[in-house]
Formats: C-alpha cells, structure tokens, sequence
C-alpha cells in the first residue's frame, strides 16, 4: 500500500466516521442506559486492535476494486438515509456497519475484505439488539431461569413458590428481573468465543463448539447465579439480591462462565495437538 | 493503487449522504405540547371510571408520555381496566412491552390468543386487534389490546406500527403512537360474556381516542 493509498484510504474512513456521526449520540446513549449493552464500548478498541494485527498482512496485499464492494456500499448509505429519516435507529446502525465493509471491499478488494472481513463483523456487537427482538428471546430465558432455579432451591428443602417470574419464599420474595435472563452473559461470552476463534488457529469444527458451548455456559452460570441469590434471600433476605452484594455475585458468576468457556477452549485446543501427534 | 474513480465515487456518495441526512436532522422535532388523554370521558355508555397508579417503578420502565389508567365500572358491578400508554415522536412513539412476555413474567398462563375484529359504533369499517385470555389462580384476565397511530389509525401488530412509525416521520416528520388495552378479571364461567364486554368497551374507546389524542409541535 502506498503512502498515497494510505491517504486516500484514512480520508475515506475520517468522512465515513462523519457520516454517521448523527447516530452516534442516541447509540451511546443506549450503551450507557441499558447494562445488555455496555461491552460495546470495548468493541471498537478491539476492532482496533485486530486491524493492527493485520496491518503487515494489509501492506502486501494487492488493492484492487470490487462492484460488489460498491453495490453494499450505496445499499447501506440509502438504508441508513431512510432509516435516519423515518427515525428508525436498528437499519441505520446495521448500515453503518454494512457501509465500512462495502467501502473497505469498493476501495481495497477482495484481499483485503478477507483479511478485514472478522474486524469490520466484530463491530456488530456495538449494535444495541432493539428491546422488541431482545424481549423475545430475554423473557422466555428469564421464565426458564426462574423455573430451573426454582426447582433447585426446592431440591435443597427450601420452601418456595413461583409465580412467573417472582419466587416467594417464606419471608421474602424475589423478582428473577429482565437483568437476570442471561441475555448480557450471552452476549458477552459469545463475544468472547468469538475472540478465542479468531486468535486459534484451530479447525471449523472447534469453533463452532467454542461459540456454541457459549450460549449453554451462560446459560448455566445465570441459574446458579439465580439459584444461589434464592438460596442466600430465603436465610439472609433479599438484600442479597440488591447493592454490591448483588453485583458482586454478577462478576464472580461471569467468571465462572469465562472460566468454563477457556476449559472449553483449552480442551478443544489440545485435542488438536494430541491429534497432531 | 486505490483508482481515482473508485475514490471519488466513494467521497461524493459519503457526501451526498452526509448532506441529505443533516437535511433531516435540522428538521425539528416535534414535542408534545397537549396530552389530552387525561380528558377522556370518565363515563362511558353507563361504565363510571376511577383513576389508578402504578408503582413508580413501573412508570420508569414504561416511560411513556402520558398513561390513563383507570377502572370503569357499570351499575350491575362488572369492572373493565383500560390502560392508554402514550408516547411522543422523541420518545419513538412505541413501547418495547407487550403482554405475551409481560402476562406469563407475571405469573399468568396465556390460554387463548388471537386477532379479533372491532366496529366502532358510529364507523361503518372495523378494525382488528389482538385477544388474550390469560389464567392465574382461578382467574382469568380477558383482553383486547392494540397499537394506535396519528389518532386514528389502528394496527394489532408491532410490525405494522414500525411501518407506520416509519412513514409517518418521513412524510409528516411525526411518529407519535399509543398502546391501548381494555381489560377485566372473571372466573372461567365468565370468560365469553367478558369477552363481548371488552371488545364492545374497546369499541367506545377506538371512537373516542381521534378526539382525544395529543398534540404534537
């Protein structure tokens, strides 16, 4: 790439930064508003981070220019003009994102996409799921959670009863909140998954397992969370289930998550080294 | 090498992006400057109305504009619930909730859902809404709900309504919407009387909502 390139190309990526720039004060309103979406504010520095990795590998790849790169690039620029104008925010941050890839493929080509194509992807996880799809999914995992949980604290001859999404113990009750679906651990070990993939080199087939040990990993660390937050209200009540006490169990939880999510990973790796030999 | 043609292609269509969208964002946004729901009658056809509240917490997460909560009742006892959660253009005129995830948090089974068709008494069209009959404990929660656009415009769907929402602030620059809800509690033996009940009572509300609605400037 050369200097004149490297120009031209910081050019592009300063106007498109300009061109969405109107989105950016509600899209960070929302990371800051609602707890699902605080891990977007690292997205871009990892994002960062990628590219630097890449950067070498950039520098030899050969620019080309790619029709298809431009056709994505006017979609999304038109889907983001009338999604801005009919005050819709989803599409026009789904094209903000759609838009880097497009320009990236219109103005480098198909060898620098492949190389970009996971970085400029990643940067979807800035995208706030709107509160319409996210419910879909939250509230039958939060009901799930609550019932599960339920069922264990009875199994430890806890006294509970439940009611939707509240379990009623003999002094106390607590409300297993939307906070508390598992949605945000999801998210976040996905993410997560995500970045041990793309840091492995190891085959399609681990990855797939990777990401998809993630959803029942969260899953799983929620209902402990749950269970154990009902087990602790029932003798101590429910300001377990408030304050620091509470957050406190979220990161140690999350934790654990992590935890088994890297002995998945870890597992998986060395069954390819053992393969090997 | 980035081609000339390639870079100026891409610089002109940024461009002319960035143009038409700050075309729109100087565009002022409406507030609502009347609410007007608060006025709507507190007798109905022989149904008397008592104003109710929420929690506060409850009016935190639904965040609307204006609510009208209220609990009409006939001479012969019978109760119906309406709940009206209104919100602005700035608020993006819809609420995330609905009661197919609220009812079964609360608590309550969903036994029979679907669309229903509603006449407004002095409208010769009817329009369709959605029908849940929830059960807890013995009772069971009858209710037709929808959502409302511009005043008049009713739709059963959240699909429909971001349509809406959608054309309304492109044409009209004003995407204000409401979510309606005509409700009552009876035991099983009640539930089809109930039912005629609530949509006769949604009826009146679909007629007197246009006239009532808020003001946007």
């Amino acid at each position: 790439m050369s200097k004149s390139d490297k120009i031209k190309i910081s050019m592009l990526l300063l106007l498109w930064v300009a061109v969405f720039s109107p989105i950016y004060p509600e899209l960070v309103r929302d990371w800051l508003s609602h707890s699902d979406n605080s891990h977007a504010f690292i997205v871009p520095f990892i994002v960062l981070f990628f590219v630097w990795q890449k950067k070498g590998e950039l520098q030899s790849t050969p620019i080309d220019s790619s029709a298809w790169g431009g056709a994505i690039l006017a979609a999304s620029l038109i889907v983001y003009v009338a999604s801005y104008a009919g005050g819709t925010a989803f599409p026009a941050r789904i094209a903000m994102v759609s838009s880097l890839f497009g320009l990236i493929w219109f103005c480098l080509g198909s060898g620098s996409i492949r190389i970009l194509a996971f970085p400029i992807g990643f940067l979807l996880f800035m995208v706030p799921v709107p509160y319409s799809l996210m419910s879909l999914v939250s509230m039958p995992l939060q009901l799930m959670a609550t019932r599960i949980s339920a069922n264990l604290i009875g199994y430890c001859s806890i006294p509970v009863y439940r009611e939707g999404n509240m379990l009623n113990f003999v002094q106390t009750k607590l409300e297993v909140a939307e906070a508390c679906s598992g949605i945000r651990s999801i998210t976040a070990l996905t993410m997560l998954a995500l970045l041990f993939c793309y840091l492995s080199e190891d085959g399609w087939w681990r990855k797939v397992l990777l990401v998809g040990a993630a959803i029942p990993i969260a899953l799983v660390a929620n209902i402990v969370r749950v269970t154990g937050t009902g087990i602790l209200a029932h003798f101590y009540g429910d300001r377990v289930a408030r304050g620091f006490l509470h957050e406190f169990s979220g990161l140690v939880i999350f934790a654990l998550g992590f935890a088994l999510l890297f002995a998945v990973f870890s597992i998986t790796s060395r069954k390819k080294t053992d393969d090997i030999r | 090498m980035i081609s000339a043609k390639t870079f100026i292609i891409s610089v002109v269509g940024m461009l002319v992006t960035v143009t038409i969208v700050a075309l729109f964002a100087i565009r002022p946004k409406p507030v609502v400057v009347r609410t007007n729901l608060e006025y709507l009658p507190k007798e109905i056809s022989g149904y008397a109305a008592m104003d109710d509240t929420f929690p506060e917490s409850v009016y935190r997460e639904l965040n609307a504009d204006e609510h009208v909560y209220r609990h009409y009742r006939s001479g012969d006892g019978s109760q119906l619930d309406l709940y009206v959660g209104y919100y602005g253009t700035a608020k993006g005129g819809r609420t995330g909730h609905n009661p197919y995830a609220c009812l079964p948090g609360a608590g309550w089974a969903i036994v029979d859902s679907g669309k229903v068709r509603i006449r407004q008494p002095s409208q010769s069209s009817d329009v369709e809404v959605n029908y849940v009959q929830a059960r807890r404990d013995g009772v069971n929660t009858v209710m037709v709900h929808w959502y409302q656009t511009a005043g008049t415009t009713v739709m059963s769907t959240g699909i429909q309504q971001n349509i809406e929402r959608f054309w309304g602030r492109l044409l009209h620059n004003r995407n204000d919407g409401a979510f309606v809800q005509v409700s009552t509690r009876v035991s099983d033996d009640q539930v089809a009387n109930a039912g005629t009940k609530v949509r006769n009572f949604a009826g009146l509300v679909l007629q007197l909502l246009p006239e009532y609605w808020p003001v946007e400037k």
